[in-house]
């Protein structure tokens, strides 16, 4: 097993190596001087080359990157050109937004998807899982962001239930910030659900049809005490290994749902920092999220080898 | 045997093959669904005789009437003309990622199966690629190349060529042990006969499927692109743009995001339970495979 | 000799009066929050043109030259300024006793050092072209020698566009974005976060001018809130929210269908801001086919301006054809014959007459100013009536911005003048002779002329026949398509007391809780 997770650490290492190249690279195509958008709409012709100097803009693309990967050696992605301060502080300001959003999102995602999953395998070829498989695929057939506008509209304007947008830090008001994250984790964690409700179902399904299931019923045991004892074990199980899908999914949507809610998370940095053309701040943004999903997906990989002796390891 | 005999039984083979699948209810469902938007496409022109671009001054905010199916927007324009001809651009651009992508994806997946040496830099490759949250990447890619509907299909299609590689790696990978590869190895088939001609084909139920999916993801991801103002550029009416316009007026004139929004709901279900249909009718053992 | 003076004795006491009644309803106190659509990465005081970054320094930041209501500059830090007859000696005399947040007094030794900051780092710094040396032969008199006659550089100083800030000779040494936030202004500088916020409170040593009130951007100013907060929040939707839920106190540009909800609002009050900004269509001539003027002229006659305000706008506009608005001394009708014609029949002749024969015509605009974007969509409607060969390019707008400053690769780019009509005929500084002019001409003999001759007379008829001569030529050889004044609708709560609207600029100060 030791040997397994060398290698496992080693694979990871590549991936995150190439990851940091592809992130670096993309934003050396951008059409467009960043410096002449710093400088602003009357910037002279030296101001803008001041700032190109200040910022490296005018070196070769070799020198860029091994720069690039030096700074990230010691932590340093760079200065943010339009914030004013270091591209990880920025992100780490905006972190927590994110997490919390992607938090409320998951736990939506977990308690919705896995019951309706395991209501309609329970249920198999009835109307309830007949009605739960087609929200699941309705779910994930709508964009989220008009899902957004439409909980909006619903919500927040015809009945006024909820905030239309805006986010309230967990330490000023947790109840609050609840609030403020509900109409947004729902119209985020929908997809998961629907995703995360047809894998439960088609797990639950291939669970209760296995021997040892049967045989336990035979015995007499309560459906639930089985449903409970054993195939739920199996689908958290098959929950941790979507869990870094799930949460690179809800990055993913997190652009979007962050913009139509005004939440100061990641993804709306992410979406002003293109449109800025900020690029020491892109690349941070791809490199973190990127490397988050992987280390998690480390995590997990690691976790099961240790808890599952049986896993092969090649 | 003489040619009527093989085509006989062939014809037969393929009645029953039809009638399998207009009786399997999510594929029919879905192919309803997709041809609804595909037949709207074809006749935007004739279905909705006003320009989708004109502008008039006199009939902005016009909710949904007889004069105006669905309503008018901020500049007076027809929402229902725009939502059928954003159909067209939509619909193209699901096409074009579901080809950039299948053939980038599938060569990459079949040389990454078939030759051991290429496997692991390949599959690394995409594995980096696959860590990207994939609208973040896709928005990086159109911001550096720029926004068109062209550079829109490139980054959609780089961010969904290394799940089809994936799926074509897999199948090649069982393949390439079979008797009939290695026959015709055996034989001296030259690799690129083997690939294209043995393992391609072989290939075909599960790379099917996932295209259809691909198409699904690209007509979301076009619509979320276009929202962040990424997308196809007006005034061309793509889906996404219409909302993206819309949503100033969401409190005053809703109808102008609500027609779009579902536009792109029907579609994208459409192609989810056709993909479902395919799947169980192509390949039954697959599973619900992640995006 | 001239001289600009402040008021000083006269009508003091009836100052007093009015300043002792009105005491009941003026108080000190509160925490202002404001929010604004854009942020900025710079808050030097020299380094800066955008709005954004005006509106948050406008109350840290003074010059020795301020605007009035009407936009004519008066002596703010100075107490008055003498101009030699000949025109090439200004003489400043300081207000004694201004004091610079850190504590130390302001004296001539800081004001020359901030003009020579000014003349290296400023986009304007061609303002200083004309000076020969900067001489200060006393703590509280700088004298400013010319090298030739340059009859607008008081409106410059005075300009706010890119202000002549004075901040202290130890800060003025300091390269771009390192100086403190040091200047004199009723407000000083407490935190700055670039894509958030900034807040500055009260500065308790303040001096103000004498007068009875604040006036334009100088007077009497009085500082009442104890802090004020600049927010930037992107979405106009979410502006309105944070309004709506007491977040914020003041918002600039909310939607007019939005405007019209929150004017029902008992606790909140909507002021109309009108003119606020000119939206333009800017059009290459020096690249063909829009090099051919019968061509220019055609599309100038095809297009209704009604429409295209309306649009860019949601129905908040003027018409207006000049580059100065009407209540400025330099308005004039030389461009309204040509002005929002709409006749296509005239249009169609006009461009039989060109030979145009429909070559593709590049016509660029943005979605970040949605103006522009909505301004430039119309326009293309009507040109297309017209039977002109319109390709609608959509950019972002810093690709955008890049672009049009080329000289090839476009034909017409949506654009819009912010600051510098409030500053009369200077738009043309921006048009075409500035460092970062935004009209593409060949050289123009007329233009070059008429702009020599406004910047050479002393008496102002002969200024206003020079730009009313510009305006005319502009119209007539269709450089630059006025669309027409814009307005900006402020939303902010009720109580807010002796808020006036003022163009341009966002005044925290002579304001205050009810």
């Amino acid at each position: 097993m030791g040997a397994y997770i060398v290698r496992r650490l080693l694979v990871t290492i590549v991936v995150l190596l190439l990851v940091s190249l592809i992130s670096f690279s993309i934003m050396q195509l951008v059409p467009g001087d960043p410096a002449v958008v710093m400088a602003g709409l009357a910037a002279t012709a030296d101001q803008i080359q001041r700032i190109r100097e200040q910022f490296g803009l005018d070196q070769p693309f070799h020198v860029q990157l091994i720069r690039w990967y030096a700074g990230i050696a010691v932590g340093d992605m760079g200065q943010s050109m339009t914030l004013g301060r270091s591209v990880g502080k920025a992100l780490a300001e905006r972190l927590p937004a994110t997490i919390g959003l992607a938090l409320v999102a998951f736990v939506m995602t977990l308690v919705i998807g896995l019951g309706a999953g395991i209501l309609a395998a329970i249920r198999q070829n009835t109307w309830v899982d007949q009605l739960i498989m087609t929200l699941a695929v309705i779910g994930v057939s709508m964009p989220s962001f008009w899902l957004g506008l439409i909980f909006i509209i619903v919500f927040a304007v015809m009945l006024d239930l909820l905030p239309a947008g805006g986010y309230v830090p967990f330490a000023q008001n947790p109840k609050d910030w609840l609030v403020s994250l509900l109409l947004p984790a729902f119209s985020l964690a929908l997809l998961q659900m629907g995703l995360l409700a047809r894998i439960t179902r088609s797990t639950m399904v291939e669970i209760l049809r296995q021997d040892f299931i049967r045989t336990a019923r035979a015995k007499g045991l309560p459906a639930w005490v089985v449903i409970c004892k054993h195939a739920l074990m199996n689908v958290m199980v098959m929950v941790a290994t979507i869990i870094g899908i799930v949460f690179s999914l809800m990055l993913s949507g997190s652009i979007v749902i962050e913009t139509v809610f005004s939440i100061p998370g990641l993804g709306r940095l992410m979406a002003s920092a293109i449109l800025t053309r900020d690029y020491p701040l892109i690349q941070g943004g791809l490199l973190l999220t990127a490397a988050m999903f992987v280390l998690i997906n480390l995590a997990v990989d690691v976790l099961y080898a240790y808890l599952d002796p049986r896993i092969r390891y090649d | 045997m003489t040619d009527a005999a093989v085509q006989a039984p062939a014809l037969m083979r393929r009645r029953s093959a039809w009638r399998r699948y207009a009786t399997h209810r999510l594929f029919a469902a879905g192919a309803i669904l997709c041809s609804i938007a595909v037949l709207l496409a074809i006749f935007a022109d004739v279905l909705a005789v006003r320009s989708p671009e004109r502008t008039r001054i006199s009939a902005t905010f016009q909710p949904p009437s007889d004069t105006y199916l669905m309503g008018t927007d901020n500049l007076g324009r027809d929402v229902w003309s725009r939502v059928a001809h954003g159909s067209r651009v939509s619909i193209l651009i699901g096409l074009a990622t579901v080809m950039l992508a299948g053939i980038a994806g599938t060569l990459v997946g079949l040389f990454a199966g078939y030759y051991r040496r290429l496997d692991e830099p390949l599959m690394r490759l995409m594995d980096a690629l696959m860590s990207f949250p994939a609208l973040l990447l896709a928005v990086g890619i159109t911001a550096a190349l720029g926004p068109s509907a062209t550079n829109v299909v490139i980054a959609i299609a780089v961010v969904y060529a290394p799940r089809t590689a994936r799926i074509v790696r897999a199948s090649t990978l069982v393949l390439r042990e079979m008797d009939f590869v290695m026959g015709a190895k055996a034989a001296g088939a030259t690799d690129l006969r083997i690939l294209l001609r043995h393992l391609l084909p072989n290939c075909l139920g599960p790379l099917v499927v996932q295209l259809t999916f691909v198409f699904a993801y690209a007509v979301l991801a076009e619509a979320a692109l276009s929202f962040l103002g990424m997308g196809p550029p007006p005034p061309a009416p793509s889906w996404g743009n219409v909302i993206s316009d819309g949503r100033d007026y969401l409190r005053e004139a809703p109808w102008i995001c609500l027609f779009p929004g579902l536009a792109i709901s029907i579609t994208v279900l459409g192609l989810n339970l056709l993909g479902d249909g395919l799947r169980d009718l192509l390949d039954p053992r697959m599973k619900i495979q992640e995006s | 000799m001239t001289t600009y003076r402040l008021p000083l004795s006269a009508g003091l006491a009836l100052a007093v009066a009015l300043t002792s009644g009105a005491a009941l309803a003026q108080k000190k106190g509160g925490d202002m929050v404001t929010a604004q659509p854009a942020g900025t990465n710079t808050l030097d005081p020299h380094f800066t043109a955008s709005a954004a970054a005006r509106n948050m320094m406008l109350g840290m930041y003074e010059t020795l030259m301020a605007i009035d209501e009407n936009t004519a500059p008066i002596p703010h830090l100075a107490e008055k300024v003498t101009v030699a007859e000949d025109g090439l000696t200004y003489t400043f005399a300081l207000r004694k006793g201004v004091k610079f947040h850190s504590g130390k007094e302001m004296t001539s030794a800081d004001v020359k050092a901030s003009f020579e900051r000014f003349g290296q780092l400023s986009p304007e710094k061609t303002t200083m072209a004309s000076v020969d040396r900067i001489d200060t032969p006393d703590a509280y008199t700088v004298v400013f020698k010319m090298k030739a006659l340059d009859t607008s550089f008081l409106d410059r100083l005075a300009s706010p566009a890119s202000p002549t800030t004075i901040i202290p000779t130890e800060e003025a040494s300091k390269p771009v974005n390192k100086t403190a936030m040091i200047s004199t202004g009723p407000y000083q500088y407490v935190e700055w976060q670039p894509d958030t916020h900034l807040k500055v409170k009260r500065f308790d040593g303040y001096s103000a001018a004498p007068g009875k009130t604040a006036d334009g951007l100088g007077g009497k100013k009085t500082a009442y809130f104890d802090s004020v907060t600049v927010r930037v929040i992107r979405e106009a939707s979410a502006r309105v929210a944070a309004l709506e839920a007491g977040q914020v106190h003041y918002i600039e540009d909310a939607p007019v269908l939005a405007a019209q909800r929150l004017a029902g609002n008992a606790k909140l009050k909507v002021v109309d801001l009108l003119p606020a900004m000119q939206p333009v269509m800017l059009i290459n001539s020096i690249q063909a086919p829009t090099n051919n003027v019968k061509l220019r002229q055609a599309m100038q006659a095809a297009v209704d301006m009604k429409e295209v305000m309306t649009a860019a706008t949601d129905g908040n506009y003027k018409l207006n054809h000049s580059f100065v608005y009407p209540n400025n001394p330099y308005f004039n009708d030389a461009g309204k014959k040509a002005y929002s014609v709409g006749d296509m029949k005239r249009a169609k002749q006009l461009l039989a007459e060109s030979g145009y024969k429909g070559e593709p015509i590049t016509m660029l605009t943005n979605k970040d100013y949605q103006y522009m974007y909505k301004s430039a969509l119309v326009i293309s409607e009507q040109l297309k009536d017209l039977g002109v060969n319109i390709k609608l390019e959509v950019l972002d707008w810093p690709t955008m911005a890049d672009l049009s400053r080329k000289r090839e690769g476009w034909n017409m780019a949506a654009s819009g003048l912010a600051i510098q009509p409030f500053v009369g005929p200077y738009s043309y500084m921006k048009l075409f002779w500035g460092t970062t002019h935004i009209a593409f001409a060949d050289k123009d003999p007329v233009l070059e002329e008429a702009w020599t001759k406004f910047n050479k007379s002393l008496k102002l008829a002969d200024r206003k026949d020079a730009w009313t001569q510009i305006e005319g030529r502009m119209a007539d050889q269709v450089y630059v398509m006025k669309l027409g004044d814009a307005g900006n609708k402020l939303a902010m709560v009720k109580n807010l007391g002796g808020f006036k609207p003022f163009a341009g600029a966002v005044r925290m100060w002579d304001v205050w809780f009810e």
